[in-house]
Order: C-alpha cells, then structure tokens, then sequence
C-alpha cells in the first residue's frame, strides 16, 4: 500500500513539480493550497507525511503544524517544512513548532524526495 | 658739626641723588604705563583668538553631527545593497529552479514518452538553465566581494590535503575527456592561514578553466611551502593565451579563443573571482601562457604562523 503524502502550498507550480515527482517515485500524493484546506484534509485523508509552506493565506505553516503537534491524533505524523529561505530563525521556529525536517526554497525535489524517503521509507 | 652745617655742596650732592631717583621712578612709572598697555593689548588680543577657536570649535561640532549623519546613511545603504543582492539573488533562483525541475520531469519520462529529438532540444534547455543558475551564483559571489562583504573565515589550512580533495572531485572528468591529472606537491602538508571554502574555489575555478582548453596531454597542480608565502599552481597543455589577451585575463566576462569549442560554457566570471579571493587574502595571482604549448597560473597564500604564547604560559613541556 503506497504512503500517502500531503502537500500544503499556496504556490500551484510547486504542488504541480512536486506531487508529480512523488507520484513517479510511487507515493500517493493529496493536495491544499492553504493553511485551512491543509487541516481539513489531514482530518479526511490521514496522510503518512505532510509537506508543508510556512508562508500561506488564512492559516501559515507553524500555525498548522501547532495545531496539529496540540492534536493526539496526529501528532505524530512527521512533517517537512519549506522555509522561505533558510534563515535560522525559519528553522528555528520550525523545529520548535514541531517540524520534523525543513528544507529551504528554492529546493531541488530530489532532495525533498530523499527526505521524504527518509521520514517515511517506501 | 651739625647738620645745617652741611656744606653747600653736599646739600648740591643730596639733591642730585634725589633728582636722579625721581627720574628713575619716573621711568619705572612710565615703563608700568607701558607694560600696563602691551598686557591691555595682549589681553585684547587673546579674547579675539578665543573667540575665534570657540567658532572653530562650533564648526567641528557641526561636523561631527554631519559626519555622524552620513555615516548613518552609508550605514543604511550597506545594509540595503546586502538586501538587495540576497533577495535578488532568491528571486533570480527561484524560478531557476522550477524551469529545471519542469524539463528535468519532461525528460525523465514522467509525463509521457518523449522522441530523441524531443529530449536533444529538452536538453539543451536544461544546459542553458544549469549555465543561468552559475551565472546568478557566481554574479551573487562578486557582488559581495566588490561591496565588501564577501566574508572570509580564516584558518589553519593545510594546501595540499586541500588541493587533493578539489583534484579528487575533477578525477571523473579529467578521465572521460582522455587527460591526465598530475599532482606536484613539495611536501606533505603546507599550512596556510586561509578561508577554506573559497581556496577550494579557487582551485576549482583554475582547474576547471584548464579542463575547458585542453584536448590532450595533462593538468598539473603543485603546492611549494615556500619561506615567505604558499605558491600554488594550476598547468595546463591546452591551447594557451595569445600575448595581446594576457592582460585581460582576470577581466569580468572574458571568455578567449573558441568558445564553441570549449565543452562547458562558462561564466566568464570564475577567474574574476579566482583573482578577488586571493587579493582578499593578500596573495597574487599570475598567468604565464604559450600558444598551442599551454598555460600557467600561479598564486601565492599567505602561511600560517604561530602565535605568540600568552605570558606566563610554560610551554617547555616540563
């Protein structure tokens, strides 16, 4: 049964690039485009990993993943941020809302690929 | 004998000592009135100066505000020039990187089957991509070397491990395009007082701009611990440098000879930065060539010295 990731971005291009990378390289992929949308698909789809943006409309990336680490249910599903750029205090910031690994933008989805591999295995 | 007894003269006598003495007094008077007068003058004299240092003195004190101003300014400036470069920088990358990863997925079959001819033209995008994003790294580094902010840590570093490590990492290449790769080092190590980084540049730079103008023969790179400094070399038995292109070597976007020739295309910026960062650590750097016989950099790095032991410290072992 292939592991299900999802992708919190409120950026199309980069849902687009990146869910069709993790598809060829055999997870199942779901999608949201903002903070919000993000949490309600968490609660329907019960992804194995989250990718998650900090910089969103309506809800940002440590507000989500706050909520979710303050939720039993999920706080333990592992979670990748992308941080703007990778300035220290991103990173910091991440790790303390609960982060599991961030990875800076503009990022090569093969790396992203390799952590996701990483966090999950296939 | 009494005194009216005095005789005439000796009353004559007394009369002129006192005479002489009301003169004397006179002139001291008048010598008083003088002095008197030149102190008035010297007084008069010293108020205007003081007067004159006080405005002085409020001059420098306006001055330092201005001064202060504008250094506040630069300061501001500084601080945007950094800004700018970074966040152009990011926003240059960003789409860089989504255009990459677009014709990487095209070409790896993931949205379909793709013809030869298909992939040959993908792949052309994607080696012009590769040569942008270079182009942006390597524009972003001379940028903060010509505002100043390129940083450099400096440590003890030992060259020739150094130069080993860059060597290994072109063996691949050098392999492939049929050359050899020669290593000349005097001795096992050399410790020089460098930013590591970018003497890994450097190095990297230099080999990579031999391995663009060289079809045969070999590349040799050599490390001497000399007396007073590091010199490092980078050699080639590639086509070489026309005297009249010489001096335009280290220029910015200097590209020389045959471009269409050369198997990557650079940045026309590599030997630029090559040149600032060993001006940055107060080496030179120098260029021989022969045309058709081949070319020669050379470049010094300053050597590492012990420090003085703090006082007191023993440091006999005993």
């Amino acid at each position: 049964m292939p592991k299900k990731i999802l992708i919190v971005d409120d950026e199309p291009n980069i849902i687009k690039l990146v869910e069709a990378r993790l598809k060829f390289h055999g997870y199942e992929v779901i999608t949201a485009y903002d903070g919000e949308e993000g949490l309600d698909k968490v609660r329907d789809e019960k992804p194995d990993l989250i990718i998650l943006d900090i910089m969103m409309p309506k809800l940002d990336g440590y507000e989500v993943c706050h909520k979710l680490r303050a939720d039993i249910q999920y706080n333990t599903i592992p979670i990748v941020m992308l941080t703007a750029c990778g300035q220290a205090t991103d990173i910091k910031e991440g790790m303390e809302r609960g982060a599991d690994a961030y990875i800076a933008k503009p990022f090569e989805p093969d790396v992203l690929v390799g952590i996701v591999d990483a966090l999950v295995g296939k | 004998m009494e005194d009216k007894d005095k005789t005439k003269e000796e009353l004559i006598e007394e009369i002129k000592v006192i005479k002489a003495r009301l003169a004397n007094l006179q002139d001291l008077e008048n010598k008083y009135k003088n002095a008197e007068l030149d102190l008035k003058k010297a007084k008069e004299e010293l108020e205007i100066e003081a007067w004159g240092l006080a405005k002085t003195n409020e001059a420098i004190k306006y001055l330092y505000k201005e001064l202060d101003k504008k250094n506040k300014e630069l300061q501001t400036l500084d601080k945007f020039k950094t800004d700018f470069i970074n966040t152009t920088s990011h926003e240059l990358r960003t789409p860089l990187t989504t255009i990459r990863e677009a014709i990487s997925q095209v070409l790896d079959g993931i949205h379909g089957q793709t013809t030869p001819e298909q992939r040959e033209f993908l792949s052309i995008c994607l080696e012009d991509v590769d040569r942008l994003k270079r182009l942006v790294s390597d524009i972003l580094d001379i940028s903060k070397i010509e505002a100043g902010r390129f940083k450099l840590i400096k440590e003890q570093v030992d060259i020739v491990s150094l130069a080993k490590v860059v060597i290994a990492s072109f063996y691949p290449k050098v392999k492939s395009m049929g050359l050899e790769l020669r290593e000349n080092f005097c001795s096992q190590a050399a410790m020089a007082y460098v930013d590591k980084n970018s003497i890994i540049r450097v190095f990297t730079n230099l080999i990579g701009n031999a391995l663009k103008f060289t079809d045969k023969g070999y590349i040799e790179i050599s490390v001497v611990d000399k007396p007073a400094y590091i010199e490092c070399s980078v050699s080639d038995t590639g086509r070489g440098i026309s005297e009249e292109d010489i001096p335009q070597v280290f220029g910015k976007f200097q590209q020389f000879g045959n471009t269409e020739m050369a198997k990557e295309k650079g940045t026309g910026l590599g030997l630029s930065i090559a040149k600032s960062i060993v001006e940055l650590h107060q080496g030179e750097i120098w260029v021989e060539s022969v045309l058709n016989k081949g070319t020669q950099f050379t470049f010094t790095l300053p050597k590492y010295i012990e420090k003085d032991m703090p006082e007191g410290e023993d440091i006999s072992g005993v």
